[in-house]
């Protein structure tokens, strides 16, 4: 067996779990909310009307963006109220799941209780039962298998979507796609897309099993399917044998790209050797990660200096190095409490590549130089950069003016400029593939773009915990950016691909 | 002594119009009385004021002596049998669970008088466990009868019951139904627009014109009514008999 398979498959356990779990609970909430509000809107059109295009209106909401407007929107909510909500993990994912869950649920409802003969109502009032009696006798036992259909259309979208919880922090099968993704690791990928399809297949199955118990009269279809069904859940409440529990677990931090799942990596093995128990928060977005670390969500990660100095402190001033390292140091701990430990030794910053051969034919060494040929060529960046305060510092330090701009993903930026589809792509120094596609990085003669130093950074609650930073230490000062690249590029190449884990260990072997 | 239904000055209007206009009308225990009249008329109001499916807008409706008002609206309806055309069985329950439907509802035993019912409506017992899906349609209205029927009740509510019968079953679970209502001493109301089966069926026969009786009457003693509208009404199977007969 592959390493990278071997590797999805051991963490496919722990994932199905989550996944089945917030799933579960999804769906839960949405029936448990959702049936009685389709109770009374089947009865009162004042009501059925609003609350049909409330849901229908979240609905158009792609999922994705959903669970994202949950961070801030809970975020904002515990500053507010003064509670402890956590803004990260399960909560935002279970609310803008449950949401996404009631619409077919209350849907069939409706169309399940209005869809009943009339004649069936007049008998059931003629004959003197109440209406509580004329619901549960007649009404739902005639509306189940339409119900039903609504709740099984909840649970396979809700399975489906859940994957999405990956970004804001959740673990779900969606770790193993979006990792996968960004390594270009296909077996990650298609691990986690034909778990999360052959769960979605299993509970459809079963809630059909339910259906049709229901429809034929059928006792023993009914008690195995729900029978299986919450065994299932049940399973999912209980923590796995040697899974991580408790307080004493510190919480890895990685955005969305190999290097970070690399450093990642190295960081749960020196957390681990010195004892702590430990768990991930993968592809968290960038701005996001520094957010949950401030709140206590996720206690270490790797950010870069120019990123934290733009998006967090809001400035646009290009200071040298050192100089930027230092402001940082000191505003973020006494901002948000958090400690900058220190940096890697390599920087990850911002830079204007271009494949080689091409950069020759036109004659291009410098951003100065780009400015003169730029209006005829085009630019792939990846999805913020167009949005950053660098990308209007390089425009104003040398009157960048492209042809085109699109925004790619960074593993399909980088196809795009090896494929020709764009000329340029806003690259990073610390990836393996400059060297391994044969860019070369335009010069900044003018310092438009600042530093992007790889910083460890560590949480207010740990940031006087002596162990756990006598643990980090030995990684300051400790990769330069030759042997970054290398470890990026054994996880990013498409042949003899290695793991992320498998990265960090070459990268950081000691132990 | 008062009468076992006793209606007093009903009214009730929809919009501007006044589909019941001051309906006053006594009902003797044991008597089977037929509301007639075109549709609109106002019939199937007054048939549902009295379980109460329509809330008249003014007068008093007494059964037994009690105001139908001060009856709890389970209590007052498991007591009294109705009846309509499109029947109504639950279709996910079988022909004993529907049977057996009211008695539930008020709380009784299992004891199970399925077979006792079928018997009444002239069913073989194995219908029992029958859906309804599975019935001809004068089966199922037999059904109907033996869930109106199932908590004995005294007073009998049918909404056209017969209506959406072929005429052969419509005749034969007519005349049954009649017996049913001499054997078990029933007082009946039912609604009909068929003139003809009101006056083969009734000992009585209440004539409604836009919300007014017209007529009350024996069906012998209708036969001769002056007023021209129930009079046109009364010919039409008067003639239909004529013409038959000169075939």
């Amino acid at each position: 067996m592959s390493p990278a398979l071997a590797e999805a498959l051991a963490e496919l356990p722990e994932l199905v779990r989550s996944h089945l779990l917030l799933s579960g609970c999804a769906v839960g909430i949405g029936v448990a909310l959702g049936l009685p509000l389709a109770i009374l809107a089947a009865r009162s059109r004042a009501l059925r009307t609003p609350l049909l295009g409330l849901a229908g209106l979240v609905q158009t909401i792609p999922a994705l963006a959903l669970l994202a407007l949950f961070y801030p929107a809970l975020l904002i909510l515990g500053r507010a109220t003064g509670l402890a909500i956590p803004a990260l993990g399960f909560l935002p994912a279970l609310i803008a799941l449950s949401l996404y869950a009631l619409l077919p649920i209350l849907r069939n409802g409706i169309a399940a209780l209005q869809g009943i003969d009339p004649a069936v109502i007049e008998a059931a009032d003629g004959l003197g039962m109440t209406r509580r009696q004329r619901l549960t006798m007649v009404e739902l036992p005639l509306g189940a298998p339409v119900i039903l259909a609504g709740i099984r259309t909840a649970a396979v979208w809700t399975i489906g979507a859940a994957t999405l919880a990956t970004t804001v922090g959740q673990a779900s099968l969606g770790n193993l796609i979006f990792s996968g993704l960004q390594t270009e690791n296909w077996v990650r990928v298609l691990t986690g897309c034909a778990a999360a399809a052959a769960l979605a297949l299993a509970v459809d199955g079963l809630l059909a099993l339910v259906e049709a118990g229901l429809r034929r009269r059928s006792r023993w279809r009914v008690r195995l399917g729900l029978g299986a069904l919450i065994a299932a859940l049940v399973l999912a409440f209980l923590p796995l044998p040697g899974a991580a529990s408790g307080r004493d677990v510190v919480v890895i931090g990685a955005k969305n790209f190999s290097e970070q799942y690399i450093l990642a990596s190295a960081i749960e093995r020196r957390l681990q050797a010195a004892g702590y128990r430990t768990e991930r928060r993968d592809n968290l977005g960038s701005t996001v990660a520094y957010q949950a670390l401030a709140a206590g969500d996720i206690d270490v990660y790797v950010d870069y200096s120019g990123t934290l100095w733009t998006n967090i402190l809001q400035r646009t001033d290009t200071p040298a190095p050192a100089a930027m390292l230092a402001t940082l140091t000191g505003a973020l701990r006494r901002r948000d409490g958090v400690l900058l430990l220190g940096a890697l030794g390599f920087e990850n910053a911002y830079a204007l590549a271009m494949r080689r051969a091409r950069a020759e034919a036109l004659g291009l060494r410098t951003l100065a130089d780009l400015a003169r040929a730029a209006p005829r060529l085009t630019l792939g960046a990846d999805l913020e950069f167009l949005t950053r305060a660098e990308w209007r510092a390089v425009q104003a330090g040398y009157g960048l003016s492209f042809a085109g701009q699109t925004s790619y993903s960074p593993t399909f930026m980088y196809r795009a400029v090896a494929d020709g589809s764009v000329d340029v792509i806003t690259a990073f120094s610390s990836d393996g593939r400059i060297a391994a596609l044969d860019l070369v990085i335009l010069a900044d003669p003018r310092r438009a773009l600042p530093s992007y130093d790889a910083v460890l950074l560590v949480s207010p609650a740990h940031a006087a915990d002596q162990r756990l930073l006598a643990a980090l230490r030995p990684l300051v000062g400790a990769i330069p950016v030759e042997r970054m690249r290398q470890a990026n590029l054994m996880v990013d190449r498409d042949t003899d691909k290695k793991t992320p884990a498998e990265a960090a260990r070459w990268l950081d072997p000691a132990r | 002594m008062t009468a076992f239904l006793d209606i007093e000055d009903l009214t009730k209007r929809h919009g501007g119009r006044a589909a019941l206009d001051g309906v006053s009308l006594a009902v003797q225990a044991g008597e089977f009385v037929a509301l007639v009249g075109p549709s609109g008329s106002g019939k199937t109001t007054l048939l549902k004021s009295i379980n109460r499916l329509a809330e008249p807008d003014d007068g008093t409706i007494r059964l037994d002596g009690r105001d139908v008002r001060d009856v709890p609206l389970a209590a007052l309806r498991h007591g009294i049998g109705y009846v309509i055309q499109s029947i109504g069985l639950f279709p996910h329950m079988n022909v004993a669970e529907n049977i057996g439907i009211v008695p539930k509802l008020m709380g009784q035993g299992a004891a199970d008088r399925a077979a006792e019912l079928l018997e009444l409506v002239a069913l073989p017992a194995e219908m029992a466990g029958r859906f309804p899906r599975e019935l001809s349609g004068g089966q199922a209205q037999r059904v109907g009868f033996a869930r109106a029927l199932a908590a004995g009740p005294k007073l009998m509510l049918m909404d056209e019951p017969f209506g959406a019968l072929d005429p052969v079953t419509r005749d034969a679970l007519g005349q049954a139904y009649r017996d049913l209502h001499g054997r078990l001493g029933l007082t009946t109301l039912m609604v009909t627009h068929d003139v003809a089966e009101a006056l083969l069926l009734a000992d009585r026969i209440i004539v409604l014109i836009a919300g007014r009786i017209r007529a009350d009457a024996a069906p012998a003693a209708l036969m001769a009514a002056e007023d021209p509208e129930v009079r046109a009404m009364i010919d039409v199977p008067r003639r239909q008999a004529a013409r038959l007969a000169a075939l």
